[in-house]
């Protein structure tokens, strides 16, 4: 699957080093050239894991206020973008489990479907059974399968946006396509 | 997997959470509010159902545009002046015309800080414009924080700081110029545009200039 970063993403307009440098110094320009670098890849791989268009938003503009208060420790050892991506899935994941707790306090929810209520289903529509299946995948496998399968990312890039080796994002990834072929084994013997 | 379930899922994956258009420019209003701070808050209205509260309650605060900062350096120069010109009766003596520092007289600080305040967003315009240039810019926001600037450049362009300090008015004219060129760039503008503008900066040695200004007034603080 071709990696979906826009050309303007890749092409940095100044060197970053000196970006952050300025937005250490209190620039707002600078601060924003460098948002405007990174925000839709941040934005995209958001979205893919909250799958709601205002939580998207505020997860995102989370990531960037951290990543700016925290631009004082970045040691420039990863690049600033895998840095920046490991903040978004952070937020993201903290924040979702933290919407959670409030629905399931509001209301007490059914069961989330899980993978063998997947299966079983007679769902026609591959489009929504595979997204059903990605929904019920374990959270680790479901945050790679998202980053390598649909977005593009490779394994080290999400090995150190995740924290994890290489070797596990790998074999997460076998497990989330072994699942959902199992999930979607229905759909090619109808 | 085999290639017909492969090509299947990869063309469903792909339309797993189709993420839409960010909202750019509505995030990085709080962004840039939340972590550069706002100088003047306004009560946001962006969009009609808003409760004031974000998904996670925090309360949302209105956003500091260059516009409304702009809005109120414009506002405490046109302060400044009033104040200078009733309590004197003379326009006040702002500044030395000496080779040094900027000199600014004990009842001048309202138009120092204001002056502090507009050279620095300034600097930060034109430090980016070269960077903008390459990356397909300066788009529409650009013109108009150029606009703004050049609006802020004519009030000090007439205030009592500007007639007794001959270097930061030939600044001020410089910065006038070029602000002017950026206000009215055409929507398709053109490299050669841009390249006239760089030019012409480097050749009056704006930014420099701009910098030093900054430095020295912003230190003048006796």
């Amino acid at each position: 699957m071709p990696r979906s970063a826009t050309l303007r993403e890749e092409s940095v307009p100044l060197d970053e080093r000196t970006l952050i440098a300025r937005i250490l110094d209190g620039d707002r320009v600078a601060g924003r050239q460098l948002y405007e670098a990174h925000a839709p890849r941040v934005h995209r791989l958001v979205y893919r894991l909250c799958g709601d268009a205002d939580l998207a938003q505020d997860f995102t503009q989370d990531t960037f206020v951290r990543a700016f208060d925290q631009l004082g420790t970045f040691r420039g050892e990863s690049a600033f973008g895998t840095w920046l991506h490991r903040i978004a899935v952070t937020v993201t994941l903290n924040g979702m489990r933290k919407v959670r707790r409030l629905r399931e306090r509001e209301t007490s929810l059914d069961d989330e479907p899980g993978l063998r209520s997947v299966t079983h289903r007679a769902d026609p529509d591959l489009r929504s059974g595979i997204a059903a299946a990605i929904d019920a995948l374990p959270e680790g496998t479901r945050l790679t399968l998202i980053m390598h399968d649909i977005e593009g990312y490779t394994h080290a890039e999400i090995a150190e946006s995740l924290g994890i080796a290489e070797g596990t994002s790998k074999s997460r990834l076998f497990d989330a396509r072994g699942r959902l072929r199992q999930a979607l084994a229905a759909f090619v013997k109808e | 997997m085999d290639d017909e379930l492969d090509e299947r899922t990869r063309e469903a994956l792909r339309g797993y959470r189709v993420p839409p258009e960010p909202p750019l420019d509505t995030m990085w209003e709080a962004i840039e509010e939340r972590h550069f701070g706002a100088p003047v808050v306004a009560i946001s209205s962006r969009t009609p159902a808003s409760s004031g509260f974000d998904r996670v309650g925090r309360r949302r605060l209105g956003r500091p545009t260059w516009g409304i900062v702009l809005a109120a350096i414009a506002a405490s120069l046109l302060i400044g002046v009033s104040v200078g010109r009733m309590s004197r009766g003379v326009a006040p003596q702002i500044a030395t015309l000496g080779e040094g520092n900027y000199g600014w007289a004990e009842n001048a600080e309202p138009y120092r800080q204001a002056t502090t305040e507009y050279l620095g967003q300034t600097a930060a315009l034109l430090t980016a414009l070269p960077a903008a240039a390459r990356d397909g810019q300066p788009d529409a926001r650009f013109v108009t924080q150029a606009s703004d600037l050049l609006s802020t450049t004519r009030l000090l362009l007439d205030s009592p700081a500007a007639a007794t300090d001959l270097r930061l008015k030939s600044l001020l004219e410089d910065l006038e110029l070029v602000l002017a060129q950026l206000a009215h760039l055409p929507a398709e503008h053109g490299n050669t545009e841009i390249d006239l503008i760089t030019e012409a900066l480097e050749r009056r040695d704006v930014v420099p200039r701009l910098r030093s200004a900054v430095v020295s007034i912003s230190s003048d603080d006796d």
